[in-house]
C-alpha cells in the first residue's frame, strides 16, 4: 500500500524501497553496539508517555469530547513539533546524498525516503504520547450520549497520528521553502541562518500549553469553552472536530461545527501533501546539488594568522585542539544547528518565564538570604550548561572523523591535552560570553552587587565543562557522525543542565536553612574553588 | 633505519600481513609493491603506529614501536593512501594544526606554511577551506603535512595519486634529494613506472607474504624480464589477462542491443 502511495506521489516505488532499506541498514551497522541511541530513544518515549498521562488527566475536569481531544491533540502536535526538530537534519543535511547524486534517482524519490525516515521516529513518539489519552478517553465519553463510545481509542489514535504527520508536513514545508531560497545566491546565507533559527519558531505553540491549566483555575470551564472557540481556526481544532464527529457527536448544535472542522482537517492534509510537499519534493535535488558545491573558490593572498586566544595556551597540543574546536564550532553545520536550536529553545523558555505569572520576572528577581537571587542564578546556570552541552556533546562526532588519524599519529605523550583544548574552546567561546552577558544584566538590575549573583556561575560552568563525559580516546571529532545518534541525544544537554541546576541551587538553599554562616562559607568556597580552577586550567603546561 | 622482524597482522582468521622481515638503511628509497589487498597499507600503518601488530618487532630510526612509540612518531612523516582531512579547516589552519601537534614554534610554523604553500603552488588557495579543494590539492596538503617537521623517515602510500605532472616531477626530484641528504623513504605504490625510476630496491608483497626483496637489476636477472610490470606479473602470478578482458567485454555487453 505504501508503494502505491509512493507511486501516486510521482516517485519510483522500487528505488524508494531499496534506498530506504539501505539507509536503515547503514544506520543500523553504524550504530551497532551503541546502546546510547536506543536508550535515548527509549527515554524520549518514556517522557512522551508521561506527558501523555498529564493529557489524560484532563479527564478529571469534566470536559466534553471536543475539548478533551483538543487539549490532547494540541499537546501532541506541539510536543512532536518541538521534539522532532533535530530530526530535520535528515532532510536538510542528508549525509549520503553524494553517493546517489549521479544515479537516476528522482528528486521526489529521494525526498520521500528522507521524509519517511523522519515519520518513522514521529510514529514512535506519537504512539507513546497518545496511548494514555486514547485509553482514558473511553471514560470521558461514557458521560455523553454517543452510541460509539467503545470506538474512542481507535478513532482518537488514528486522528492523533494524522495530526502528528500533519505537523511534520507543515514543518517540512517551512524547511522546504527555506531550501528553495538556496537557489538564489543572494538569499543563501539568509536561508542557512533561517534553518538554524527555524527550530525556535514552531515550538512557540508550546507557550499556549502551560497557560491552559491556569485559565482553567481562573475562570472555570465556561471560560475555557469560550477560549476553545479560538482553536476552530487552528489545525489542532480541526482534528479535534474530526474526533468528535467520528465518535458520534452529531447532535444539532455540534454537527455543523464538527463537519466543517473535519472537512478542514481532511482538505488541509490533502492540500499539504499534494501541493507544497509535491512541489518541494520536485526541487529537492536542486537544493542538494547546491549543498554539494565546493564553496568559495576565489583566490586570495596568503596570510598566516595566529588566533588571538591561541596565544593563551603554552601547551601546543592544547592550542592545536583549541583552534580545531573553534573552527568546527562555527563551520560544522551539525554543531551549529544544535547550538542555534538550543538558543531557540532557551529564548522560548525565557519568554515563558516572562509571560506566565508563576514564572514571571518577579520570580527571577526574588531574593533570599543575603540578597542573592536564586532565580537569576538558576537561569544563568541553566543557559550556560545547556549551551555547553550542545557543543561539547556533538564535538565528539564528525563527518570528517577519518581525519583523526592525524591526531593519532602525532607524537603526544597524552591525548588528554587534546580534549583539554576542546574544553578551552568551550570556556572561551561559550562560558566567557555567557558570563559577560550575565554580568552586564546583573549589574544593570542590581548595581555592583549584581556581580555576586554571577560569580558562583563561573565555578559551576567551569567544573561542568571539566567533568562533562569525554570520549575514551580523548580525541575530538574522531567518532563517526551518525545522524540518528546526534538527533537522539539532542535533549540530553537540557536534562543534564536541569539536574545540575537543581542540585546546586538545592545545596545553596539547604545551607541557608541550616545557618546563614554555613551558607556564606559554601558561597565563598564555591567562588574560591572556581577562581583556583580557572587559573589552574589556563596555566597548566 | 627501518627494521622489521617477523611482522604479522591478523584479523580473526584472516592474515593480512604474514611474517614479514626486512631492513631499510639510511638514505635508501625502497619501493613496496603488491596487488590490491596484498597488505601494503596494513604494513605501513603498523610501521607508523596507527595499527597494532599481532606479533613481530618494528624499529624505526632506532626506536622500538612497542616501547618507544612516541619517539618513533617524532621522527617519521606519513602520507596515507586516502587524503582524509578536517575539511572545515583552511590549508593554513590545517598546517598550523600539524605543526602544533609536532610541537613546532609558532613562528617556524608560519614560515614553513608560507614557503611550502608557494613551493606547491597553493599560496592563493591557502586561506580557503579544504572542502573546496580538488583531490590533487588535498594530496598536496597531506604531502606538505608530512614534510612540515623534517622527518628522518618517510612512509609514502601512493603519494602521487591525483597529482598533476608538474607536481609529480617536483616530488620525484624532491624525494631523490631527500634520500641524498640521508632521509629514508619507504614508497608504497601500484604505479610501477614511478617505482622503477625512483626506487633502486623493490620489495613485493602478495597475499600478506613478502615474495621479493632485491634491487631492480637483480629482479630482472631472476625473472628474465626487463620491464618491472612483467617482473611484477610473473612474481604475483597475474596471468590470463587476455581471457579476463574478453570475459569482461562479454559481461558488459550482456543484455544490451549491441550484444
Amino acid at each position: 500500500m505504501l508503494e502505491k502511495i509512493v507511486e501516486m506521489l510521482g516517485a519510483s516505488p522500487t528505488q524508494y524501497r531499496y534506498l530506504l532499506n539501505t539507509e536503515k541498514l547503514v544506520e543500523k551497522r553504524a550504530l551497532k553496539g551503541n546502546r546510547f541511541v536506543n536508550l535515548s530513544l527509549g527515554l524520549s518515549c518514556v517522557i512522551f508517555f508521561v506527558v501523555g498521562l498529564s493529557g489524560a488527566s484532563m479527564l478529571l475536569l469534566s470536559l466534553n469530547v471536543f475539548t478533551y481531544a483538543l487539549i490532547s491533540i494540541t499537546m501532541s502536535m506541539a510536543m512532536i513539533g518541538i521534539w522532532t526538530i533535530p530530526y530535520f537534519d535528515i532532510l536538510i543535511a542528508p549525509t549520503h546524498y553524494p553517493i546517489v547524486a549521479h544515479t537516476p534517482v528522482s528528486s521526489r524519490t529521494y525526498f520521500l525516503v528522507k521524509l519517511t525516515q523522519i515519520l518513522t521516529y514521529t510514529a514512535l513518539l506519537l504512539a507513546s504520547f497518545n496511548l494514555p489519552p486514547a485509553i482514558a478517553g473511553i471514560w470521558i465519553h461514557a458521560r455523553e450520549s454517543s452510541q460509539l463510545l467503545y470506538l474512542f481509542p481507535i478513532v482518537y489514535l488514528l486522528i492523533a497520528f494524522m495530526s502528528g504527520f500533519f505537523t511534520i508536513g507543515v514543518m517540512t514545508v517551512f524547511a522546504g521553502y527555506l531550501t528553495k531560497l538556496y537557489t538564489k545566491k543572494s538569499l543563501r546565507n539568509i536561508a542557512q541562518y533561517a534553518q538554524f533559527i527555524f527550530p525556535g519558531l514552531f515550538p512557540m505553540v508550546w507557550i499556549l500549553l502551560p497557560r491552559l491549566p491556569f485559565s482553567l483555575s481562573d475562570g472555570g470551564i465556561d471560560k475555557l469553552n469560550a477560549f476553545v472557540k479560538w482553536f476552530y481556526a487552528l489545525p489542532n481544532g480541526w482534528f479535534a472536530g474530526a474526533v468528535s464527529l467520528a465518535v458520534g457527536e452529531i447532535e444539532r448544535p455540534n454537527i455543523v461545527r464538527n463537519l466543517i472542522l473535519t472537512g478542514l482537517a481532511i482538505v488541509s492534509t490533502l492540500i499539504l501533501v499534494f501541493v507544497p510537499l509535491r512541489s518541494i519534493a520536485r526541487s529537492y535535488s536542486e537544493y542538494l546539488s547546491y549543498l554539494l558545491e565546493s564553496g568559495n573558490q576565489q583566490k586570495s593572498e596568503l596570510r598566516v594568522k595566529i588566533p588571538l586566544f591561541a596565544k593563551l595556551f603554552r601547551n601546543p597540543a592544547m592550542r592545536a585542539a583549541f583552534c580545531l574546536g573553534a573552527a568546527y564550532m562555527w563551520r560544522d553545520k551539525h554543531i551549529l544547528r544544535q547550538l542555534f536550536g538550543s538558543f531557540g529553545a532557551i529564548i522560548i523558555l525565557v519568554i515563558l518565564f516572562m509571560q506566565d505569572e508563576p514564572f514571571s520576572l518577579k520570580w527571577i528577581q526574588d531574593a533570599y538570604a543575603i540578597g542573592l537571587s536564586p532565580g537569576f542564578s538558576m537561569m544563568f546556570y541553566f543557559v550556560g550548561t545547556s549551551f555547553i552541552g550542545t557543543f561539547i556533546l556533538p564535538v565528539r562526532y564528525s563527518e570528517h572523523w577519518k581525519a583523526s588519524w592525524m591526531l593519532t599519529l602525532a607524537p603526544l605523550a597524552t591525548t588528554r591535552d587534546l580534549w583539554r583544548g576542546v574544553q578551552a574552546t568551550t570556556l572561551l567561546y561559550i562560558v566567557a560570553p555567557c558570563t559577560l552577558l550575565m554580568f552586564c544584566i546583573a549589574t544593570v538590575i542590581w548595581g555592583v552587587s549584581g556581580v555576586f549573583y554571577v560569580l558562583p556561575g563561573l565555578t559551576i560552568l567551569l567544573y561542568y565543562v571539566i567533568f562533562y563525559p569525554k570520549p575514551v580516546s580523548n580525541l575530538p571529532l574522531a567518532e563517526e557522525f551518525v545522524q540518528k545518534r546526534s538527533t537522539a541525544g539532542a535533549w540530553i544537554p537540557f536534562v543534564c543542565s536541569a539536574l545540575v541546576v537543581i542540585a546546586f541551587v538545592g545545596i545553596q538553599y539547604l545551607t541557608y536553612l541550616v545557618n546563614i554562616w554555613v551558607y556564606y562559607g559554601f558561597y565563598s568556597g564555591t567562588v574560591v574553588a572556581g577562581l583556583i580552577g580557572w587559573i589552574h586550567f589556563f596555566r597548566k603546561k | 633505519m627501518i627494521q622489521v622482524s617477523h611482522l604479522t597482522k591478523k584479523y580473526g582468521q584472516n592474515t593480512a600481513v604474514d611474517d614479514i622481515s626486512f631492513e631499510v638503511k639510511q638514505g635508501e628509497i625502497v619501493g613496496y609493491l603488491g596487488p590490491n589487498g596484498a597488505g601494503k597499507s596494513t604494513t605501513l600503518k603498523m610501521l607508523v603506529g596507527l595499527l597494532q601488530p599481532t606479533s613481530g618487532e618494528i624499529a624505526v630510526a632506532g626506536y622500538n614501536a612497542e616501547t618507544e612509540l612516541l619517539e618513533l612518531k617524532r621522527h617519521i612523516g606519513y602520507v596515507p593512501e586516502e587524503a582524509q582531512l578536517y575539511e572545515h579547516l583552511t590549508l593554513v589552519e590545517h598546517l598550523q594544526l600539524i605543526g602544533r601537534l609536532y610541537h613546532l614554534e609558532e613562528r617556524l610554523i608560519a614560515q614553513k606554511i608560507e614557503e611550502l604553500a608557494k613551493l606547491f603552488d597553493m599560496a592563493f588557495q591557502a586561506n580557503q577551506r579544504i572542502s573546496g579543494f580538488s583531490q590533487g590539492m588535498r594530496q598536496k596538503c597531506i604531502i606538505m603535512s608530512a614534510l612540515m617537521h623534517n622527518p628522518d623517515v618517510l612512509f609514502l602510500d601512493e603519494p602521487f595519486t591525483n597529482l598533476d605532472v608538474g607536481t609529480v616531477t617536483l616530488m620525484k626530484a624532491l624525494l631523490q634529494r631527500l634520500a641524498d641528504l640521508g632521509k629514508t623513504i619507504l614508497y608504497c605504490t601500484h604505479i610501477l613506472e614511478v617505482a622503477e625510476t625512483l626506487c633502486p630496491r623493490i620489495m613485493i608483497i602478495n597475499s600478506g607474504k613478502l615474495i621479493a626483496d632485491a634491487p631492480v637489476e637483480e629482479l630482472r636477472q631472476q625473472t628474465n624480464q626487463t620491464a618491472l610490470n612483467e617482473i611484477f606479473a610473473q612474481l604475483t602470478e597475474t596471468t590470463g589477462i587476455d581471457e579476463k578482458t574478453e570475459e569482461a567485454i562479454r559481461i558488459v555487453m550482456e543484455g544490451t542491443p549491441d550484444a
